[in-house]
């Protein structure tokens, strides 16, 4: 079979762009190299890394997998990995038929294994819940057999139907023949959903796509970051990585904060802005019955993502929220799913005023109340517009970027957190705030603005001094007077300013 | 301007005119600049009241009795309100009248504390 030629660009499907990745992955981690550098060997001598490099580190990251948690044979699996490393390359260094390097490979694999169990293995570990049916995962499956399956996995020959049976019997699925319950298939075996993405190692990629995803423990389950292009989705998958290993798994929310942290940092290094319109989050639960338990697929829209590129508004919105103790979300996670953040903070805040008797400062994070308030008023104000302005032109300034948008949003956080402030001076007593705020909440509550208005301008009217301040008046005419819109966020502000 | 609140437009013959609810409160501010804020007090409390119940019949005529002076503070104000008066849907109505009131209420002097 002729040498086929093969790169590493992404194919846009991204089930098997995650194989890619994973596949990048397990090489990084046995043998070092970044992705320039697997690149480099992907061009110069594919043969030698599919056939020789690839199989060695597949099976020591199974090794590896088996040997979590006996830490002492740690050492000595590193130096077991160093050797291996070193005699493969010695080997398969003036070699370049596929199968002699594909010999020495398997060869070094199975000693290595040989060393680190002690005896002689009747199997190498390979287990994939997810593609359990792959030959190669079967555990009756023996030694020699296995080195078989690999290799017809690496070599992917598609084409014919025989061969396809020895990679695996669910190549596609296949429903039982109804006539004698017989567990063969009723519709031939083909690969030709995968075959129109034009990659030559394409089962080498979906063997390796468990492996794209890090494991954030049972809460957070699986996480891979995905995006249309190899060298940003490489990088925040393994920064990724990096903060998985080096937080403590118990403090999750740190891990969540992290998450988030990490692909928006690495956004802001490489500040394309195209890339910001298609990222997406895809984690998973867990594996059962060869299929993916509660997989969610968080896509991040552009006009999220222009905003959480701003700094202030990005570390405002990176925060915890609990509400009623049992659940616990996360504005940013909220804000990119595209969901409405007023509730969220609307119960925040009603929590906190039940629970306890003495709202302090501290404990109600007013920050993250403006900003999360603020910029979903401002979402809110852009839908109704969009909804009015049907005819509008796509090319308009509107439609274009967002950087007015920004503006407007810092402007009206700075003006919101001046002129809401006045307020407090309604009374000077904690206890009638309290109550003031208390019967607004559930005025906001119900979504009567007649009645909040009334409420509101009584009181104001019986305190003079708050009514000579024109910037309170006017903020309170501009945000809940003309606008229909977005009028209970702000009024929210002001229930959050007697309270605090 | 954008507005975000929901506003009335009369139709007269073949002309929109349309409510420019910053121009009311202005006219207000500008009329009312001159009363005693007891007197503003006990009025904004009684036009209050009659927009909470939704009542436009009870509003206008507080706010008439109380603009009925000749003091030339009032006349635009009068003309002000002599074109955009109508008889308006509820949602209209709530921001036309709290744009007065607020409007009345931007004048305290605070002087009677």
């Amino acid at each position: 079979m002729e040498e086929r030629k093969e790169d590493l660009t992404f194919t846009g499907n991204w089930y098997i762009d995650a194989g890619i990745v994973g596949f990048i992955k397990v090489l990084n981690w046995m043998y070092g190299w970044e992705l320039e550098e697997v690149e480099k060997k992907v061009k110069e001598n594919p043969v030698r890394l599919y056939y020789g490099y690839f199989p060695l580190a597949y099976s020591f990251r199974y090794f590896s997998k088996e040997l979590n948690g006996k830490k002492e044979i740690n050492k000595k699996f590193e130096e077991i990995k160093k050797d291996s490393i070193k005699k493969l390359e010695e080997e398969i260094r003036d070699k370049n038929d596929k199968d002699e390097i594909y010999e020495s490979a398997w060869k070094l694999s199975v000693e290595a294994y040989k060393k680190l169990e002690g005896n002689e293995p009747r199997r190498l570990p390979f287990n994939s819940l997810f593609h359990h049916n792959f030959l190669i995962f079967n555990p009756s499956s023996k030694l020699g057999k296995q080195k078989e399956y690999l290799k017809n996995i690496i070599c992917g020959d598609y084409e014919s139907e025989e061969k396809l049976l020895y990679i695996g019997k669910s190549i596609s699925k296949f429903l039982h023949s109804d006539e004698e319950f017989l567990n063969i298939s009723y519709v031939p075996l083909c690969t030709r959903n995968i075959n129109i993405f034009k990659k030559g190692y394409v089962f080498v990629y979906l063997v390796c796509f468990e492996h794209a995803f890090e494991n954030f423990g049972k809460d957070l389950g699986n996480i891979f970051f995905y995006s249309p292009t190899l060298n940003f989705c490489y990088e925040v998958n393994k920064k990724l990585a990096i903060a998985n290993e080096s937080y403590n798994k118990k403090d999750k929310n740190m891990l969540l904060r992290i998450i988030w942290g990490n692909i928006i940092d690495l956004l802001i290094e490489y500040k394309s802005l195209w890339s910001l319109e298609e990222m997406y989050i895809i984690s998973y639960k867990g594996i059962r019955n060869q299929a993916l338990v509660n997989v969610e697929y968080i896509g991040i829209p552009k006009l999220q993502a222009s905003i959480l590129i701003d700094d202030e508004i990005r570390e405002n919105l990176n925060r915890k929220i609990e509400i009623d103790k049992e659940k616990k979300y996360w504005i940013v996670e909220e804000f990119i799913k595209n969901k409405p953040l007023y509730p969220l903070i609307f119960s925040y805040i009603k929590t906190n005023l039940s629970q306890k008797n003495e709202v302090s400062e501290e404990e109600i994070d007013r920050h993250m109340c403006y900003y999360s308030l603020i910029v979903d008023a401002k979402l809110l104000d852009l839908r109704s517009e969009k909804e009015e302005n049907e005819e509008l032109c796509i090319f308009s300034e509107k439609k274009g970027t967002y950087k007015s948008l920004l503006k407007e949003i810092k402007k009206d956080v700075r003006e919101t957190y001046f002129c809401s402030n006045f307020i407090k001076k309604i009374s000077g007593d904690k206890e009638v705030r309290k109550s003031l705020a208390t019967e607004l909440l559930s005025i906001v509550e119900r979504g009567s603005k007649n009645n909040f208005l009334n409420l509101l301008l009584k009181r104001l009217n019986q305190n003079l001094d708050i009514c000579k301040n024109k910037n309170f008046m006017r903020w309170v005419n501009e945000k809940i007077v003309r606008n229909d819109i977005s009028w209970k966020n702000y009024a929210l502000i002001l229930v959050l300013n007697l309270l605090t | 301007m954008d507005e975000k609140a929901n506003y009335w437009q009369k139709i007269v013959g073949n002309k929109v005119i349309k409510i420019d609810l910053e121009k009311l409160k202005k006219a207000c501010e500008e009329a009312f600049s001159k009363e005693s804020d007891n007197y503003k007090q006990r009025l904004v409390y009684d036009l209050l009241d009659a927009v909470k119940n939704m009542d436009q019949n009870r509003f206008f005529y507080i706010l008439l009795r109380a603009i009925n002076k000749p003091e030339k503070e009032f006349k635009n104000l009068i003309e002000v309100l002599k074109n955009t008066y109508d008889v308006m849907p509820e949602e209209a109505f709530m921001n036309y009248a709290y744009s007065i009131i607020i409007g009345i209420m931007s004048t305290y002097k605070g002087e009677s504390e």
